[in-house]
């Protein structure tokens, strides 16, 4: 009785967060393993753990869609042993992080940090992270990832992998068991009915030089790419919604605004392809010594951001600060 | 028959644990011996397509990457013949949004008929050794919380009529003989979608492509399971009756 209570319990609550939301998105590559897993119970001072046993990579899938389910002369990772290590139990279903890797026993193809280990239930299997999606970072499990080939041990699916898994070094795992003996509240035996390694969000390619407001605004993917990165340099925007907000004002406006809309634009260029200590140009270090006289020869785009973000937030100096901007985001591509 | 609201809210609320436990408390266990296997898959909605591949979802790609014994053991990948081999299944259609979750035998491309169960044809074969045949039917997804699946309660019965041909395959012998014991063989699957909509009912209502992973198990005969819960439940009711009577009468000494 208290079981059915804990797996309804676990249901509700997990209708009520709406895990496994409508749009969970899946990109490739990906791999698919097998076997079984494994749970101890905690007895005194030996702490349970969750370890995988002859579990193995099956199938892996490339980014054009195709897959494979045998070795070839390129991919060598069909059949090689995945292990979970360090998961110590810290509850009925939680379990510590631990290193996830996929090895031959001497060679290491891929090594990451496992996290989030949580179990929940729909009644007959036990889910780990059901609600994978590389939209969401919160479902990327897997970080500090380390990938291996060489001559002796090519990879296709591992050169792939390392060439999409991101900015952030993350990407997702999802695993489903189904229970052979035992439960995994204590000494379990599992078969894994699903085993996915996911891909990455696909890395979006930073724009060639710094671009214009015009560029930003009609980018979709390359906006959305650097949007939060460029929030982080700022004290003006305090969130990606507030960026996106002035970058994409049309019709009149008030000077302030015409300025925050060519900052936007300037805190996506920094966020992508231009560095901070880039050294300004002639025209763009007049108009900042106009700003603050202070500055001289040697000055940089950072110099220029801070003078920018002062002018809004003491809402002085704003036509030439919206100047300033504009001069830099056109700096590359003069319209 | 005057109910406080108290009582009309406990009332509520175990009508809805109920429902919610509904598909919990009927599930049943999959059991050994089982094959696990993994696929591609593809499902095209038509609107681009042939009308005689419109709604068609086909699989291929197919990977028996092994599976347990009935003592538990396990087998990988080349240890049971059965390993080399793979799955075919007959074409599948479901229909437009409302009956997408539902594929059968019957192509009525969008007339709103289709989208019914009909049997299919099954085979496990390494192309030259057939070991298994049989139809697949109730091919019915659930797409919810937790994925897109088939068969998650392993209460479909979807593989009937089957023949055997174990031709040293240790699974297939032992399958058989579940078989033989009156035992259910049940074919369930998860899909992992890369492309097209999934979740909250709209599965297979779009283009849509990406990888399975799945198992192919036996359960329990049903009547067993029903008696089981059946008698199960009369039992703790008796319980329940038997302590409040006892609670009544300590309750009217005091």
């Amino acid at each position: 009785m208290k079981k059915s209570g804990i797996i309804l319990l676990i249901f509700i609550l997990l209708s009520l967060v709406g895990i496994g939301s409508t749009s969970a998105i899946v990109t490739l590559p990906t791999s698919n393993f097998s076997g079984n897993a494994q749970t101890t119970a905690t007895v005194g001072s030996d702490i349970g753990s969750l370890t995988l046993v002859n579990v193995v990579i099956s199938k892996v899938n490339y980014l054009d869609g195709t897959s494979t389910i045998v070795n070839t002369t390129n991919e060598t990772i069909i059949g090689k042993t995945v292990t979970i290590s360090g998961a110590n139990r810290t509850g009925d279903y939680t379990f510590s992080n631990a290193i996830f890797t996929i090895s031959d026993g001497s060679f290491t193809y891929f090594s990451a940090t496992l996290s989030d280990i949580v179990f929940v239930t729909d009644g007959t299997k036990w889910y780990l992270n059901p609600a994978l999606d590389v939209t969401n970072p919160a479902t990327l499990n897997l970080t500090n990832i380390v990938l291996h080939t060489d001559i002796d041990h090519p990879s296709r699916y591992i050169n792939e992998l390392n060439s999409v898994k991101g900015i952030n070094n993350a990407i997702g795992m999802k695993m489903i068991l189904e229970v052979l003996s035992g439960n995994i509240e204590g000494n379990g035996n599992f078969n894994i009915f699903t085993g996915l390694i996911d891909g990455a969000p696909e890395v979006v390619a930073a724009p060639s030089g710094a671009r214009s407001v015009g560029f930003w605004k009609t980018h979709d993917d390359e906006r959305e790419a650097f949007i939060n990165s460029a929030v982080s340099y700022s004290t003006v925007f305090t969130s990606a919604s507030a960026l996106r907000y002035y970058l994409t004002l049309t019709g009149k406006k008030p000077m302030v605004d015409k300025a925050k809309q060519q900052l936007a634009a300037l805190l996506l260029n920094v966020a992508s392809s231009l560095n901070i200590s880039t050294v300004l140009n002639a025209g763009e270090l007049e108009i900042l010594q106009l700003i603050n006289p202070v500055y001289g020869t040697g000055a940089t785009v950072g110099d220029a951001l801070t003078e920018i973000e002062n002018s809004i937030n003491g809402n002085t100096n704003l036509e030439l600060a919206k100047d300033l901007a504009d001069e830099i985001n056109n700096r590359d591509h003069a319209e | 028959m005057n109910i406080s609201l108290r009582r009309l809210l406990i009332t509520g609320i175990l009508i809805t644990g109920i429902l919610l436990t509904a598909n919990n408390v009927l599930a049943v266990t999959a059991e050994e011996p089982f094959l696990d296997f993994t696929a591609n898959f593809s499902y095209n909605d038509g609107a681009r397509g042939k009308a005689a591949t419109k709604y068609l979802l086909t699989f291929s790609s197919w990977n028996i990457t092994g599976g347990n014994y009935i003592d538990g053991t396990y087998f990988g990948e080349g240890s049971d013949p059965i390993t080399s081999a793979y799955f075919v299944i007959g074409d599948l259609y479901n229909d437009d949004y409302n009956q997408n979750l539902i594929f059968g035998n019957t192509n009525n491309g969008g007339t709103g008929a289709g989208g019914v169960t009909g049997p299919v044809s099954f085979t496990i074969t390494d192309g030259t050794t057939t070991y298994f045949s049989a139809t697949l039917d109730n091919f019915i997804i659930t797409d919810d919380l937790f994925g897109t699946r088939l068969n998650p309660y392993w209460d479909l019965n979807n593989i009937t009529n089957p023949t055997f041909n174990a031709n040293g395959s240790q699974y297939i012998q032992e399958l058989q003989a579940r078989y033989n014991d009156g035992w259910k063989i049940n074919f369930g699957m998860d899909f992992t979608f890369t492309s097209g909509n999934s979740g909250g009912g709209y599965a297979f209502t779009n283009d849509a492509s990406g990888t399975i992973q799945g198992e192919m198990a036996v359960t329990p005969e049903p009547v067993s399971s029903i008696l089981f819960v059946t008698g199960g439940a009369t039992l703790a009711f008796r319980r329940y009756l038997k302590k409040r009577k006892n609670n009544n009468f300590y309750g009217g000494l005091k």
